[in-house]
């Protein structure tokens, strides 16, 4: 603690290099100073709405929490039983910046929508990401569950009926439905849930190892890998699960397609490596290595949706693995977590910049929300849901 | 004409009543009945694939029960870190299970691909499954019918997460589970 006091002391002889202090027991990388980040004052009431405003701001990258003295000063009031009015106000005069009453479907969720309007009065972000939710694998030892909840592990909701082993959750574009693969049959198969009926259908169901279901951007479209046809391949479907298509024909293992936000390509995993491959979304094209240099496993793509130039994936490290990112407009891919353990399955958020990870360790598993700017990482899944992995996120 | 045509089709759905109950395993899953109610849709109805994914058939395995089972009468075969090739060493307990299913007819195998918990899970489901298919196919190469072999990849769902690495590599198997049904 003195030493990292000490460095707290040097920090202004240092320039702008931020000084980073590793907490291997919590995966956190926690941000001392960066004179790039925006200061905030941020209050509330009640007092957990305020807590949770200021839990959101300091998890976000670009604002640094202070008691006094702040550019911004954030106060959030609710003031219906789902509407926060949120204030803005610059510096110790107090100017007035802006205010505005944000509903939501709950007190909780208006206040995060509210936080989301603050950030884009008070940094270069376009949007905010706070209001979005999260659906992830909670395993508290008796099994595997889906869960749904915000992004700061409020309002969980257990979804039923999946049981047993389960992977990959991803929501659909219209925040309905999640396509997910489920041994519940005995079989890994391909479900889907309707989270307002609840429910499940089984989808695809073929001979095979059948994994990977993504919905396209239009949701229109199901991408996902089979192996009914002696290998693992990359299909797309209709939204029924029919008029399945072959779009690869090799022999390597593949898995993971995720669609581009246009919905015209994917990216996917794919031997020897594993690397990242690109291939047009239609039968008879050829896929194309996209990563190569960066890594000797490349594997989760996700394609950033709210900023289509960056693909974020994991890596292998030494004996570690950790999320990088591929940017096209440089045609570079770089390591951007420095997690003390193993950060996998990466997930952009909507201001395209933060993303959730699972950071993992032997029998652990928790949910990380990660800067790729200023590297600051923040636990957000409840030590109470157990071991929670594999995060979708989706936002309106 | 039309009568013969009738009878036709009356006789071709008994054939199918009659084959489908012969038919080794349909084990439907029963509806979900967890506290909340919900249900379990069927599959849709309509074309399964197009002619580029001709090769896909519809699953007609369910659920395997533990009473049915015989495991770990058969040594598993082991691989190498991300790998599936089957190693020279192992091949014996392939011949193993291949003799094991010749003498013992009645019974089916179900090869079940495991990795050890490293890695990451959706590509560790695809190289179980790329390891059982490795395994399936030296057994038909040693004269075992297709039908009598099933395929489960269960990737690193399971794999023990502590130990040596010694002890990872136990994960990186097929395992040979006996079929009595």
């Amino acid at each position: 603690m003195r030493i990292r006091h000490l460095f707290l002391l040097l920090l202004p002889l240092a320039g702008a290099v931020p000084a980073l202090a590793d907490n291997s027991h919590t995966g956190v990388v926690s941000i001392d100073a960066d004179r790039n980040l925006t200061s905030v004052k941020v209050t509330g009431s009640p007092n957990e709405l305020g807590s949770l405003a200021q839990r959101a701001f300091g998890a976000h990258g670009a604002y640094r929490l202070a008691a006094a003295d702040a550019a911004y000063n954030l106060n959030f009031t609710l003031v219906g039983p789902a509407q926060v009015r949120v204030d803005i106000t610059r510096g110790s005069a107090g100017l007035p910046v802006f205010s505005e009453t944000v509903g939501g479907t709950s007190s909780r969720n208006a206040l995060l929508r509210a936080a989301d309007v603050a950030v884009t009065h008070t940094s270069k972000e376009r949007r905010g990401f706070f209001a979005g939710k999260l659906a992830f694998i909670s395993d508290r030892g008796a099994g595997m569950e889906i869960m749904t909840s915000d992004l700061f592990g409020g309002e969980v909701v257990d979804q039923p009926g999946v049981s047993r082993q389960i992977l990959s959750p991803r929501w659909s574009p219209d925040g309905r439905k999640l396509i997910f693969t489920s041994f519940r049959n005995g079989f890994p198969d391909i479900f889907v849930l309707d989270l307002a009926t609840r429910q499940l259908r089984l989808l695809v169901s073929v001979q095979g190892t059948n994994t990977g279901g993504r919905f396209s951007p239009d949701g229109g479209r199901i991408a996902m890998v089979l192996s009914g046809e002696g290998n693992s391949e990359i299909y797309v479907s209709n939204t029924e699960g029919r008029m399945i298509s072959r779009l690869t024909r090799n022999p390597a293992v593949k898995a993971s397609p995720c669609w581009s936000p246009d919905g015209t390509r994917l990216v996917f995993t794919s031997e020897p490596g594993p690397q990242l491959y690109i291939m047009p979304a239609a039968a008879g094209a050829f896929p194309q290595r996209l990563t190569s240099s960066i890594s000797r496993y490349c594997a989760e793509p996700d394609w950033c949706r709210w900023d289509p130039s960056k693909i974020a994936f994991t890596v292998a490290q030494g004996r570690g693995y950790q999320i990088a990112v591929y940017d096209f407009s440089t045609g570079r891919a770089e390591t951007v977590s420095q997690a003390p353990l193993d950060a996998i399955e990466p997930c952009w958020l909507a201001d395209g910049r933060h993303l959730i990870y699972t950071a993992r360790e032997a029998n652990q598993r928790r949910l990380i929300l990660f800067d790729t700017e200023t590297k600051r990482a923040t636990p957000v899944s409840p030590s109470a849901l157990g071991k929670c992995s594999q995060a979708s996120y989706w936002i309106q | 004409m039309n009568l013969i045509s009738r009878k036709l089709c009356l006789a071709l759905i008994s054939a199918t009543v009659i084959f489908a109950g012969c038919t080794k395993k349909p084990r439907p899953v029963p509806p979900d009945t967890t506290p909340t109610g919900s249900a379990i849709e069927p599959a849709p109805l309509g074309n399964l694939a197009d002619q580029s994914a001709n090769g896909l058939q519809q699953r007609t395995d369910g659920v395997i029960e533990d009473a049915d089972t015989i495991r770990n009468l058969l040594q598993p075969v082991y691989f190498d870190f991300d790998r599936s090739a089957v190693k020279p060493d192992q091949k014996a307990n392939i011949i193993a299970a291949a003799d094991y299913l010749k003498k013992t007819p009645q019974y089916r195998m179900l090869l079940e691909g495991h990795c050890d918990w490293r890695g990451t899970a959706e590509y560790n489901l695809g190289l179980g499954d790329r390891r059982a298919q490795a395994v399936k196919r030296l057994l038909q190469s040693l004269g075992v019918s297709p039908d009598k072999l099933q395929i489960l990849s269960k990737g690193s769902l399971g794999a023990a997460e502590k130990g040596s690495d010694d002890q990872m590599s136990k994960d990186r198997r097929v395992d040979f589970v006996i079929l009595k049904k």
